[in-house]
């Protein structure tokens, strides 16, 4: 079996939390430009 | 006008935001040195975790910024087509530039370009020239400071005005969201956490400018006493406490818009003193240059996260901590910005709010950091010293190389006391507007409240004394609140291209008549 990069390893021991943070910060964004492309004409008088 | 009557009465945000704030400033006074570490440590994660989110934020913001303006949006006046200026143009674009300047500038004046020049990871760069090194700090300083640094809170102002003065909103930070995002059911609740942010961001960004002035006036003092171990700051910080609860509670805060100009007028005769007493045609070529390699290097600066250099302490404390405080301090720019314009159109509002100040903040650099740079290249290096040896030293420092310093030195500790009291009476008596039962009056007893939370929050980086601390305390509320700026950015989209489509129907309609009335 190949050997796990270094790097990676230690990305899978503690950066968990800081992956989970930055995939949160991408959906929000992700999730407002649907929002805003979503558009209702009744929504904005 | 039903949006209006969901949004909490502004005594319910005092309710709310109080204990947050009470919190911050009991673990600040009891905790002090705690507090400055946790600040530190946290705003120093955040900047590392986000700086791939936020370093090209501010150049997309100018582009927005710019698009909008040359838009047919831009065309749009504030407050209707017959709405007439309430502000002569002076005095619109005077108080545009009052505000783009702050005890900020005058305390990174000379710092700024220093802080580049010596440790940026573009000044790392191997065989770079010394007069190289020079030109990307100057370069370097107009970027974090300049266009793309005001386009970030000239688009809150956008969004601000845009819905109060076109849909109807109210002049802040929630009504954006309340109206753009009205048939989801979390928006109330989103509408709701911004304004909150808002009231925490502005009292905990303010007093970042609080602990940044007692620690000049206090480097004032050391340098007028020739003490450098002389440590005041404290009481400096107590003494401007009573000075600015006199002034934001008796009727002297009538005179504070007099004040303000008075301090600015200062600040332009302190500048015309260096500009006309130093080496001005060095200044001239630094100003000309500067903008020269900034217009080129910008669009690079906003992408290069130096990811393989093995320190990254410059990216994250310079350019990461200035556009989060940038963005903290966009509600308390946001409004005031947007209250102020109309009558003008969109393409004044942002084309000035983005190109006054910045233009200002860049001679203004360019004659004391370009001093300080000139000092350090070829003359003695008495600034650079300075600086590292007590960052507080150096605009006194630089005086001590002019004539009249001893005038001078006194001078600008009473400017640092000015803006500072100008700056803190204004943001006690808006967070006192927000807070308060009407919404319109501020209750004296919460101007108070706001004012010894400020104080009581810039206690613990008065006494450490750390750059670090006092940008941590400027940004680290700032981030939170970003979020809540993304949002309000989303609702001015969502509003400008449901205009926009509503615009092209009715242009359809109208095209479509001449043609139905020809065939009966």
């Amino acid at each position: 079996m190949t050997d796990i990069a270094p790097f990676i390893q230690q990305s899978l021991s503690y950066n968990i939390f800081e992956t989970s943070l930055c995939l949160l910060s991408v959906g929000y964004i992700v999730y407002l430009v649907k929002i805003t492309l979503d558009i209702d004409d009744d929504e904005i008088q | 006008m039903a949006h209006k009557d969901r949004d909490l009465s502004p005594d319910t945000y005092f309710l709310i935001t109080c204990p947050v704030v009470l919190f911050i400033a009991c673990m600040a006074v009891i905790y002090p040195d705690h507090t400055a570490n946790a600040f530190t440590t946290a705003a120093h994660y955040i900047y590392t975790l986000f700086d791939w989110m936020v370093l090209w934020l501010p150049l997309a913001i100018l582009a927005t910024c710019l698009s909008i303006a040359f838009s047919k949006t831009g065309k749009k006046r504030l407050g209707g087509k017959d709405a007439k200026p309430e502000y002569s143009t002076f005095s619109w674009l005077s108080m545009l530039f009052t505000a783009g300047i702050g005890v900020g500038i005058i305390f990174y004046g000379p710092l700024e370009g220093l802080w580049h020049f010596l440790y940026s990871n573009y000044s790392q760069l191997p065989y770079i020239t010394a007069s190289e090194k020079a030109s990307m700090a100057m370069s370097t300083s107009f970027w974090l400071w300049g266009v793309p640094a005001w386009s970030i809170y000239t688009i809150s102002a956008v969004v601000i005005a845009y819905f109060f003065y076109f849909k109807d909103g109210r002049l802040n930070t929630g009504s954006p969201i309340r109206i753009a995002f009205k048939k989801h059911r979390w928006c109330e609740s989103v509408a709701r956490l911004t304004m909150a942010l808002t009231i925490i961001t502005v009292s905990v960004s303010l007093a970042a400018s609080l602990a940044m002035a007692a620690g000049q006036i206090n480097g004032g003092m050391q340098s007028l006493l020739a003490d450098p171990t002389l440590n005041i700051a404290p009481w400096i910080l107590l003494g401007l406490f009573i000075l600015y609860s006199i002034c934001s509670l008796t009727p002297i805060n009538q005179g504070m818009k007099k004040l303000s100009d008075i301090t600015i007028l200062t600040s332009i005769v302190l500048l015309l003193f260096i500009f006309i007493t130093g080496p001005t045609r060095y200044f001239l070529m630094t100003l000309v240059e500067s903008i020269g390699h900034t217009v080129k290097g910008t669009l690079v600066q906003s992408f290069n996260l130096f990811i393989f250099d093995e320190s990254r302490y410059w990216i994250n404390w310079f350019a990461m901590s200035y556009f989060i405080w940038w963005v903290g301090w966009t509600p308390f720019m946001g409004v005031f910005i947007a209250k102020i314009s109309e009558g003008r159109t969109l393409k004044e509002m942002i084309l000035s709010s983005i190109f006054v100040p910045a233009g200002f903040i860049f001679i203004w650099f360019s004659v004391f950091s370009g001093f300080a740079l000139l000092d350090t290249v070829k003359g003695s290096g008495a600034v650079a010293k300075a600086a590292e040896a007590n960052y507080q030293q150096t605009i006194y420092a630089l005086l001590d190389l002019f004539p009249f310093s001893g005038i001078t030195k006194i001078l600008l500790a009473i400017l640092f006391i000015a803006f500072v009291v100008t700056t803190i009476v204004s943001g006690c008596i808006t967070l006192g507007i927000l807070t308060s039962k009407d919404g319109v009056n501020p209750a004296k007893p919460k101007i108070f409240i706001w004012g010894v939370f400020m104080s009581a929050i810039a206690l613990p980086f008065v006494l450490s004394g750390k750059i670090e601390g006092i940008k941590a305390v400027g940004s680290i509320i700032g981030f939170p609140y970003m979020f809540c700026f993304f949002m309000t950015l989303a609702a001015l989209f969502k509003a400008l291209r449901h205009d926009n489509r509503q615009e092209e129907k009715r242009q359809n309609q109208s095209t479509e008549k001449p043609s139905l009335e020809a065939l009966l």
